[in-house]
C-alpha cells in the first residue's frame, strides 16, 4: 500500500464574513503525526473542519490535495470514502441509530464487497474492549446521552474501525478524565504502530499532556489564521510552560487579534452603543 | 380464504390465540378457530344512544387542516362483538373451557395453561382484520375485569377496494372497559403491503393503491379506566390513510393512559392521530408520544389533548409529538394541547416538525455515507424507537424487517450473513 500524503496549500477560509483560515500550508504524509497548537480561535477547529467539508465554512482560495487529488472538489462522504477521517469536537448525536449499525454501514460504503457480520462484530468487540468501553456500546444509539469523554472514546472507535488514511483528531483529549486521556491516547500510539506508514495524524490540541502518550514528529503553532512556527516536540513543551507571549511578541503579533472566539457575539453589538 | 394463513406464515404469530368473528363480519378474515378459551364472546344490538357516544371522540378541535367528520357520516354496524376476560385467572370455570377449547387443537396451548396460575397472566389475544370496503363497518367491545391484563393485537391486512366511491365512510370503532387495577395494551398495526410495493415500482400485476383522500379509513377508540388501572395503545402504521381518534377516560385515582406510535407516510397516503386524555380524578398518568415520518406528498397530523379536571390533583401529563419531513411536498401538523383546571399538576408538551438535523448529517456524511444513505438511516433511527411498544416479539422483528426493506437498509448496513 502506497504511503498517503494530504497537501494543504495556501489554505483560505471564512465562517460567514469573517475570515479564519489566511493562508495555511501543511503537508502530512503516512507515518507522521503532526501536533498543530495555539491560543483559542486562532482557527485549529476551522482547519479541521474545512479539510473535512463542513457546511459552516466556506473555502475561499487555496488547495487540498489527498494523494494527488483534489479534495475541495470532493463531496463529504466521497473525501471520508477517500481516505480522510475527523474526530470531532463535538459529535453529533443520532437518536434511534444503533453504533453498531451505523459502523457497519460506514464500514461497508468503502469495500467492494459488504464486510460479513461475523468478523465486523469481532472487529467492533476487540475495539471495545481495547478502548475500555461499555459492551452495549454497539446496542445504543449513537452518541446519544453519551458523556463528553464517551464520545471521544467512540470517535477513536470509529477511527480504529474505519482505518482512515489520513486522520485529523481535534480536540480529542478535551474532556476527558486521566484514566480516558490515558487509554485515548494509549490507542492512537497502537493503531499508528499497527499502520505505520498507512496512516498519517494530524492532531489538534490545547495540552501537551496528550503527548505524553502520543509522541509527535512535528508541532505546529497556528495563530491568527497561519501557522506561524514548526518544530519538534520541544515547542509544546515551551507552549505548556511559558504560553504564547513570547511567540507573539517574537512575531510582532496583536494578542487581541489572535484571540478571538468566533463563538461570542458580535463586536458589532458594543458599536451600537457608542 | 387463506387470508389468515398467510399472516400467521408471514408474521409468526402462530402461537398466539386469535379471534376472528363470525363470517359474517366483513371485515375479519374468515377462519375456523374456536373462541379463545379465556374471553367470552357475545353480542349486543348497537342502539342510537350507543352509537351516539362517539360523537365526542369525533370531535375535532381547532387544526390547521379543514376536515369535518360527523356521525353520520360514518357507516353504522348493527352490533357489537363483545369480548369479556373471564373474571378469575385460575378458578374452575375457565380452566374448564380451557380445556375444551385445548382438545380442539388450534389456540396456543400455553397460553390457556398459564389460566390455571393464581398470578394474574397477561392474556394475549390476536385479530387479525383486513382493510375495509366501501360502507363497511365493525364494532368491537373489551372489558377487562379488576385485576387482569390483556393485550391486544390487531394487524391489519391490505385489501383491495378497488375504485371506492363511498357513502358512508367504514370503520372500525373499539369500546374498551379497563377495571379497578386492571391493565389493557392495544396494538394496532399497519404493516406494509407487498402488493403496495409493487404498484409503486410500478409493475402490473396485483397493485393495490393507497386509500384515496375521500374514502379515509376511520378508528374510533374509546375507553374507560378505573382507579389504578392502566391503558396503552400504540399505532404503528407503515402504508395506509387512516383516521385514528381515540377518548381515553381516566375515572379513577392513579389511573394511566399511555397513547403513541410511529407513522410512515408516504405516496399520497394522509393520516392523523387524535388522541383526546381525560383525567378526572387525583394522580393520573397520562403520556402521548407520536413520532412521524413524511415523504413524497403525504400529510401527517398528530393531535394530542390532556384534559385535566379541577381535583385531579397529582395528575402528570406529557405530550411528545414529533414529525420529520422528507422533501418540500410532504406536510406535517402538531397541535398540542394542554387543558388544566388544577393546580396542582405537572404538565408538559413536546412538539416539532423538522426536516433532517444537519450536524447530524453532516457526522454521517463524514464518515462516508452518501447524502442518501446517511438521510435513510436517520428518517429510520427516527421512527424504529417506536416499534418497541410493539408488544410481540414476532411481530416487532418482522415489522421492523419490513420497514428496513422499505428504506432500503440492507443496501446500507449489509446482509446478515449469521445464518
Amino acid at each position: 500500500m502506497s504511503k498517503p500524503v494530504l497537501i494543504i496549500k495556501d489554505l483560505h477560509s471564512r465562517v460567514e464574513e469573517k475570515e479564519i483560515l489566511r493562508g495555511v500550508d501543511l503537508v502530512v504524509q503516512g507515518g507522521e503525526t503532526h501536533v498543530i497548537m495555539g491560543p483559542n480561535g486562532t482557527g485549529k477547529s476551522t482547519l479541521a473542519s474545512s479539510l473535512m467539508g463542513s457546511p459552516k465554512y466556506e473555502i475561499t482560495s487555496g488547495e487540498v490535495l489527498l494523494n494527488g487529488e483534489n479534495l475541495l472538489d470532493m463531496e463529504v462522504d466521497e473525501r471520508a470514502r477517500k481516505g480522510l477521517f475527523l474526530a470531532m469536537q463535538y459529535p453529533a448525536e443520532v437518536p434511534g441509530v444503533t453504533n453498531s449499525d451505523f459502523l457497519r454501514a460506514a464500514v461497508n460504503t468503502r469495500r467492494e464487497k459488504p464486510m460479513g457480520l461475523f468478523p465486523f462484530r469481532r472487529k467492533l468487540d476487540a475495539a471495545v474492549e481495547k478502548l475500555e468501553m461499555d459492551k452495549s456500546l454497539p446496542e445504543r444509539y449513537l452518541n446519544e446521552g453519551f458523556s463528553g469523554g464517551e464520545k471521544k472514546r467512540n470517535e477513536i472507535l470509529q477511527m480504529m474501525m474505519l482505518e482512515p488514511k489520513i486522520a485529523i483528531l481535534d480536540e480529542i483529549d478535551s474532556g476527558l478524565d486521566i484514566d480516558a486521556l490515558r487509554i485515548v491516547g494509549q490507542n492512537i500510539t497502537d493503531l499508528r504502530k499497527e499502520r505505520g506508514e498507512e496512516m498519517g495524524i494530524l492532531l489538534i490540541t490545547h495540552y501537551q499532556r496528550l503527548l505524553d502518550y502520543v509522541q509527535p514528529d512535528f508541532v505546529h503553532v497556528l495563530m491568527n489564521g497561519r501557522i506561524v512556527r514548526s518544530g519538534g516536540p520541544g515547542l509544546a513543551y515551551r507552549l505548556e510552560k511559558e504560553g504564547y507571549d513570547w511567540l507573539r511578541q517574537e512575531l510582532g503579533l496583536e494578542a487581541e487579534e489572535g484571540d478571538i472566539d468566533h463563538d461570542a457575539p458580535a463586536d458589532d453589538l458594543a458599536a451600537l452603543f457608542q | 380464504m387463506l387470508a389468515k394463513k398467510e399472516f400467521i406464515d408471514q408474521f409468526g404469530l402462530g402461537n398466539y390465540p386469535t379471534y376472528l368473528p363470525q363470517e359474517r363480519a366483513p371485515w375479519l378474515l374468515t377462519d375456523n378457530t374456536p373462541i379463545p378459551t379465556a374471553w367470552q364472546v357475545s353480542e349486543s344490538a348497537i342502539r342510537d344512544e350507543h352509537w351516539q357516544q362517539w360523537e365526542n371522540v369525533l370531535y375535532q378541535p381547532e387544526t390547521k387542516k379543514i376536515q369535518k367528520l360527523f356521525l353520520e357520516h360514518l357507516a353504522r354496524p348493527e352490533t357489537m362483538h363483545i369480548l369479556q376476560l373471564s373474571d378469575d385467572a385460575g378458578t374452575a370455570g375457565t380452566s374448564g373451557t380451557a380445556g375444551t377449547a385445548g382438545a380442539s387443537g388450534t389456540a396456543g396451548t400455553a397460553y390457556t395453561a398459564g389460566n390455571s396460575a393464581q398470578t394474574a397472566e397477561t392474556e394475549t389475544l390476536v385479530i387479525y382484520i383486513r382493510r375495509p370496503q366501501a360502507d363497511e363497518a365493525l364494532s368491537l367491545g373489551f372489558k377487562i375485569p379488576a385485576g387482569r391484563k390483556a393485550r391486544l393485537v390487531f394487524v391489519e391486512k391490505a385489501y383491495d377496494s378497488g375504485d371506492v366511491d363511498v357513502e358512508l365512510r367504514s370503520n372500525l370503532t373499539i369500546y374498551a372497559r379497563v377495571e379497578e387495577g386492571a391493565s389493557l395494551d392495544i396494538n394496532y398495526i399497519h404493516p406494509f403491503y407487498k402488493a403496495a410495493k409493487a404498484a409503486k415500482a410500478g409493475e402490473a400485476g396485483e397493485s393495490i393503491s393507497y386509500l384515496k383522500k375521500d374514502a379515509y379509513k376511520l378508528c374510533l377508540y374509546k375507553v374507560d379506566v378505573a382507579k389504578d388501572a392502566s391503558f396503552t395503545w400504540t399505532s404503528v402504521n407503515l402504508g395506509d390513510s387512516l383516521i385514528e381518534k381515540g377518548e381515553v377516560r381516566l375515572n379513577g385515582s392513579g389511573a394511566s393512559a399511555n397513547v403513541g406510535g410511529a407513522a410512515y407516510i408516504q405516496a399520497e397516503a394522509d393520516q392523523l392521530y387524535q388522541a383526546h386524555i381525560y383525567c378526572a380524578e387525583p394522580y393520573s398518568h397520562c403520556r402521548i408520544q407520536n413520532h412521524g415520518v413524511v415523504e413524497d406528498l403525504g400529510t401527517g397530523t398528530f393531535v394530542s389533548i390532556s384534559d385535566i379536571a379541577k381535583g385531579a390533583h397529582g395528575t402528570e401529563a406529557r405530550e411528545d409529538n414529533r414529525f420529520m419531513t422528507l422533501g418540500d411536498k410532504a406536510k406535517a401538523f402538531v397541535d398540542p394541547t394542554l387543558l388544566i383546571d388544577e393546580y396542582d399538576v405537572k404538565a408538559s408538551h413536546a412538539a416539532t416538525v423538522g426536516q433532517v438535523d444537519e450536524d447530524a448529517l453532516f457526522y454521517l456524511r463524514s464518515r462516508g455515507l452518501d447524502l442518501r444513505q446517511a438521510s435513510r438511516l436517520m428518517t429510520a433511527g427516527f421512527l424504529t424507537p417506536l416499534f418497541d411498544r410493539i408488544t410481540l416479539p414476532e411481530l416487532r422483528r418482522e415489522l421492523l424487517a419490513q420497514f428496513y426493506e422499505k428504506m432500503h437498509l440492507e443496501e446500507i448496513l449489509g446482509e446478515d450473513d449469521d445464518e
